[in-house]
């Protein structure tokens, strides 16, 4: 029986193998150590430095990957090529293809589809071959159960292994099944000394090797445990020789924090106590991260004040967070997206306003693309009805590219309108016209790395610090897959391309490697595997996190795993706690940091610490451990200042034309006025996705003056069918407003306006035409006029006579016009807000106003009135008049020129202020300025929580 | 946009400086025609993201390299000769260096750095491998150090001198 030492929890794992090991004039190169992973390499070396205090040749330290991989290559000579996961799935997808009956029947029939569940079906298979699993006791075990997918699991199961093995290439599980063989020869006689240490629970393979390596003489064996536990140890038939060091408990806190930020703050303040009590910050302390969550915001805010020589940061970082990524991505989707070579111009213009794109250098100026882009996003978004681009209508647009030669002038005089185009042009080439073209996934996979190459060499990404490692971490997938058995793929929808290499993007793990053993340790979980710490960090400790949510795992269910001795959640969960625990009771002190947002349970390991320290003080209390991270935080909203009318803005106002739209907004808010009418700030128009509101307005105008246009200043006769008239009219506005690709939403809309405009027409006909004379005066008329002292515009959408009388109408393409009303019993003269409320909208009023004036004609023989024109069905009502009827209301009229009189009075007093609105709460929402004004805080009731 | 040198992150040649490195390490000794057991390593590497036209490069470049007057000595059989390839070496002070090749000849020791690419511009070669070289001293007390960093791409051999002797 072989003999192994088993240590307490407080030992110190590495110390111990470092004393085991036989001095030999600082050459260790005679000596093996195996440990589970990686991490212990590097302090089992600097206890060694530390020790010999001169230069020495270090032992030859595997992690037990590594060892299999070593055993294989010198002993067995499996020298074939790794099946890596990529070609795995090729390989099944090949193997998927020719079988009968299929795992998901028809549904996986395409490489892009299958790829997710040849993915799982591969890890599936390597847990079977990692547990040393026949394909006869599959067989049978599938026989005795009424697993679904059962017989079809051990056919890909059989074949996939056969396959591998034709090709006399290897997978991880088939190199630890070889190493693990009984029969397999090979000897450890090149070492004269061998340690296994810090391993806890076995695969089959694994306990099949660790056996051989117990026949080995030179070999002895280390383990932990924590309070003595240690399941399979004994079956192994090890004869244990424990330690007696006594277990203590470390000092604990807990600290519930509302997000990650709230944690950070705690963890900062934790080592500013370190600090105040002279306790070094080395490497003795430990930052467990164990989410990438808090990677981050720790390099953001815990790091800076310590020398980066100082801390090391060790583990991976998931590639899909990373702004590589979601560069790549806006591409994939681009491409995903287009429509025989036509791309979707939001995803066109997302690329655009990429920073990566944006700062591409031209003759090693990077202000070019930048102003490019911005010139080419203001273009487009006054064509922002075309959805979907043809880059060559971009590229071949001169009075494009001369504008973008003119924005240009003063950063690069000398790139002209035909060196813009070349730019543009190549700039499509590289970055979408080599992907719309990829033939292959390898050709789509290989563009994208040059892309990525070519941001790195003409752009200043590179100086961006993480960029490198994550440049280097995704191209190294990018070129696993153009080299691998994938890369053959092929079909005629190139976006599926982009499905496939973003489903193989998710899996890469940006590794954030340091040095080693210098300070500070920040560490995700599964890196301080048998490392010792005085002080422990642990962010996160929430449970799904720490152990985090069981896999579910259709292809080998918790039963099936069982049956087979696979490794089930249960055992992955021990092993979690095992390393949980002698971490914890290997420190003097632990800090437990986790979110109490609501949303989280502390994690179990930690309710259990607790528990064992509210045993040791027969309490059950938890105050004295935990603890809470607040902010001082004022939740109060401040008001926006009013702003003060300067003499300059005073004069600005005095001369200034005033409409309509410019009036109901003063009343509205007085900021909003100044910024949008003074200070001419508008939000920007850009393309996007779904319709606006304006666009539908727009479209609806148009097509209505395209009817009317032939009709003007002729009498309107009843017509029985103008469908004709109004399909032309929408078909030829259509297209000048949204070009000759439009999507499927504004088909749509051109369809929903053509049957209203033709039932409006319907509608007015019998109706109008067919009780009054019509004569049609004015289309989109542009009014103007000189009125207590100040010029007034404004443009009426329709000006007919009816009769006697001479109605204008404005357009509206709402349901109703309820809040544009005028109610004069809402007016009051002394109390401002009532003006706005009374009024409505000043629009009919300025227009009577502005005719009356200028055509010299009495107000009382005008109407004016809104047209509703998105109510289902037209009747009496889609006229809303301004006095309520056509007839004019003098009384009414005085009251809204009194209105107007006291809103220009305070207009053009130098003392009043551009206050904000007093409603904010109503007001704000929707108010392009809030950012400006700073009542962000405001939000339409909708949105509310 | 005009034409720059390869990426600045130096994926491709980092890739490349890899698989050269690898591929040498298992190069022990050379006494007939290189080509052979330059092809074998090729094959024992399992190089990712390299594809037919890569190795074929690179089994260029190491014929060349290897097939030099200046390097066949250092890959050549000799009694008593011992080699270590991707030795790793620890520094008195912890750290972890990795050394491509080193030759031991009775009292003398070699170090060789294969180097890819174009020459020590900035003169930080020549600083790492004198690094190297005080810690093989210190391994090899009494013995003579040489060490050289052999340009694979250009076929030459630079003498490093220690700082010290």
């Amino acid at each position: 029986m072989k003999n192994a030492t088993l240590l307490s929890a407080r030992d110190n794992l590495i110390q111990h193998v470092h004393m085991m090991l036989e001095n030999v004039g600082g050459d260790y190169s005679a000596m093996a150590v195996i440990f589970p992973g990686k991490r212990p390499a590097h302090f089992l070396r600097k206890a060694i430095a530390e020790r010999r205090q001169t230069a020495s040749i270090p032992p030859h330290i595997f992690s037990i990957d590594s060892f299999v991989d070593y055993l294989c290559e010198r002993h067995l000579l499996l020298h074939g090529p790794d099946i890596g996961e990529l070609d795995a799935v090729a390989l099944l997808f090949s193997i998927h293809s020719a079988l009968e009956r299929r795992l998901g029947g028809q549904a996986f029939d395409t490489l892009d589809l299958f790829l997710p569940l040849g993915l799982k079906l591969f890890d599936a298979l390597e847990d079977l071959r990692l547990g040393l699993v026949s394909p006869e006791k599959l067989r049978s075990v599938l026989g005795l159960t009424r697993f679904p997918n059962g017989d079809r699991l051990g056919e890909y199961y059989e074949k996939f292994y056969d396959e591998v093995r034709r090709e006399g290439a290897t997978t991880r599980a088939m190199r630890y099944a070889a190493a693990a063989d009984p029969a397999a020869e090979w000897n450890l006689t090149e070492f004269h000394q061998v340690v296994v240490a810090g391993f806890f629970m076995f695969s089959t393979a694994e306990e099949h090797l660790m056996r051989r390596l117990s026949d080995h003489k030179s070999a002895t064996f280390v383990f932990q445990s924590c309070r003595g536990k240690f399941p399979q140890l004994h079956s192994l038939g090890f004869n244990l020789e424990r330690t007696d060091t006594p277990e203590t408990l470390p000092t604990f806190s807990l600290y519930g924090a509302a997000g990650t930020h709230g944690q950070i703050f705690g963890v900062n303040s934790v080592l500013e106590e370190f600090a105040r009590q002279s306790a070094p910050i080395d490497e003795h302390t430990v930052i467990v991260l164990p989410s990438p969550d808090g990677l981050f915001p720790v390099i953001q805010w815990t790091l800076p004040p310590i020398s980066p020589s100082k801390y090391n940061i060790s583990l991976g970082y998931p590639g899909n967070r990373t702004p590589v990524f979601g560069f790549l991505n806006t591409l994939i989707e681009l491409v995903a997206n287009a429509v025989d070579g036509r791309v979707y111009a939001p995803d066109y213009l997302r690329l655009l306003a990429h920073p990566y794109f944006k700062s591409i250098e031209w003759r090693d100026n990077s202000g070019v693309t930048r102003i490019l882009a911005n010139t080419v996003e203001s273009w487009l978004a006054d064509r922002r009805g075309w959805r979907f681009l043809m880059l060559d209508d971009i590229e071949n647009d001169e009075e494009l590219h001369t504008l973008v030669a003119n924005a240009l002038h003063d950063t690069a005089p000398d790139c002209s309108a035909t060196e813009v185009k070349a730019h543009l042009a190549q700039l499509h080439t590289v970055f979408i016209q080599n992907l719309l073209s990829a033939a292959t996934l390898g050709a789509f996979a290989n563009t994208l790395a040059d892309i990525l190459t070519f941001v790195d060499v003409h752009t200043s990404a590179w100086q961006h610090e993480s960029f490198r490692s994550f440049a280097l971490a995704i191209l190294k997938e990018l070129r696993a897959l153009s080299t691998s058995r994938l890369a053959a793929f092929s079909t005629q929808t190139s976006g599926r391309y982009g499905s496939v290499v973003h489903r193989c993007l998710l899996g890469v793990s940006v590794p954030f490697e340091g040095t080693p053993v210098e300070g500070l340790q920040i560490l995700g979980f599964l890196e301080t595997r048998n490392l010792q710490f005085d002080r422990v960090i642990i962010l996160d400790a929430n449970d799904d996190v720490i152990p985090g949510s069981a896999d579910v795992d259709p292809l080998l269910p918790p039963a099936l795993r069982r049956s087979l001795r696979l490794a089930t959640n249960e055992q992955r969960e021990q092993i979690s706690s095992h390393y949980f625990d002698v971490l914890m009771r290997g420190a003097a002190e632990v800090h437990f940091f986790y979110r109490d947002d609501g949303k989280g349970e502390r994690s179990r390991f930690v309710e259990r610490l607790l528990w064992e320290h509210q045993k040791a003080l027969a309490s059950i209390e938890e105050g004295e451990f935990v603890r809470s991270v607040r902010f001082p935080i004022k939740l109060g909203n401040i008001p926006p200042n009013p702003i003060v009318k300067t003499a300059a803005i005073f004069a600005a106002m005095s001369h200034a034309r005033y409409s309509a739209s410019a009036i109901d907004c003063y009343l509205e808010c007085r900021l909003r006025y100044y910024y949008r009418y003074l200070l001419h700030l508008d939000e920007r128009r850009q393309v996007e996705d779904g319709l606006d509101p304006a666009d539908v307005g727009l479209f609806v105008h148009s097509v209505l003056a395209e009817i009317d246009r032939l009709s003007l200043g002729r009498p309107l006769a009843p017509v029985t069918d103008r469908s004709q008239e109004v399909r032309a009219a929408a078909e030829s506005v259509f297209r000048a407003q949204f070009g000759a690709s439009a999507d499927v939403s504004q088909l749509l809309l051109k369809d929903q306006v053509e049957r209203q405009v033709l039932a409006y027409q319907q509608w007015y006909s019998e109706t109008i035409l067919a009780r009054h004379e019509v004569e049609l005066l004015g289309i989109e008329r542009q009014l103007e006029c000189q009125w207590e002292g100040v010029a007034w515009t404004g443009r009426a959408d329709r000006i007919e006579r009816r009769g006697e009388q001479v109605v204008i109408i404005d357009y509206k393409t709402a349901g109703q016009a309820t809040r544009l009303r005028f109610r004069p019993e809402k007016y009051s003269a002394d109390v401002r807000t009532t003006w706005g409320e009374a009024v409505g909208s000043f629009q009919l009023p300025l227009y009577l106003l502005m005719f009356s004036e200028l055509e010299r004609v009495p107000v009382e023989s005008l109407a004016a009135q809104f047209t509703i024109l998105g109510a289902h069905g037209f009747s009496a009502e889609s006229e809303s008049w301004l006095f309520g009827g056509p007839e004019h209301n003098a009384e009414q009229w005085n009251m809204l020129l009194e209105i107007l009189r006291n809103v220009l009075r305070e207009m053009l007093d130098p003392n009043v202020t551009f206050a904000p609105a007093e409603d904010l709460q109503h007001k704000c929402p929707g108010c392009p300025f809030t950012v400006l004004c700073g009542t962000t805080w405001t939000r339409k009731r909708e949105d509310w929580d | 946009m005009q034409n720059k040198e390869k990426g600045r992150i130096g994926f491709f040649e980092t890739h490349r400086g890899d698989a050269i490195h690898r591929v040498l390490s298992r190069l022990l000794s050379i006494d007939g025609d290189p080509i052979p057991p330059i092809q074998s390593a090729i094959r024992l590497e399992d190089v990712v993201g390299f594809g037919n036209d890569d190795q074929d490069e690179l089994l260029r470049v190491l014929t060349r390299f290897l097939s030099d007057v200046l390097i066949r000595p250092f890959f050549a059989g000799k009694q008593g000769r011992k080699v270590r390839t991707e030795q790793e070496f620890l520094s008195r002070e912890g750290r972890l260096v990795r050394v491509d090749r080193l030759l031991e000849d009775g009292d003398r020791v070699t170090l060789i750095d294969f180097k890819t690419g174009r020459l020590d511009g900035d003169g930080k070669y020549v600083v790492q491998v004198r690094d190297y070289m005080e810690i093989i001293r210190e391994m090899y007390p009494g013995k003579i150090v040489r060490a050289v960093i052999a340009y694979v791409d250009l076929c030459q051999v630079v003498e490093v001198e220690p700082l010290r002797t």
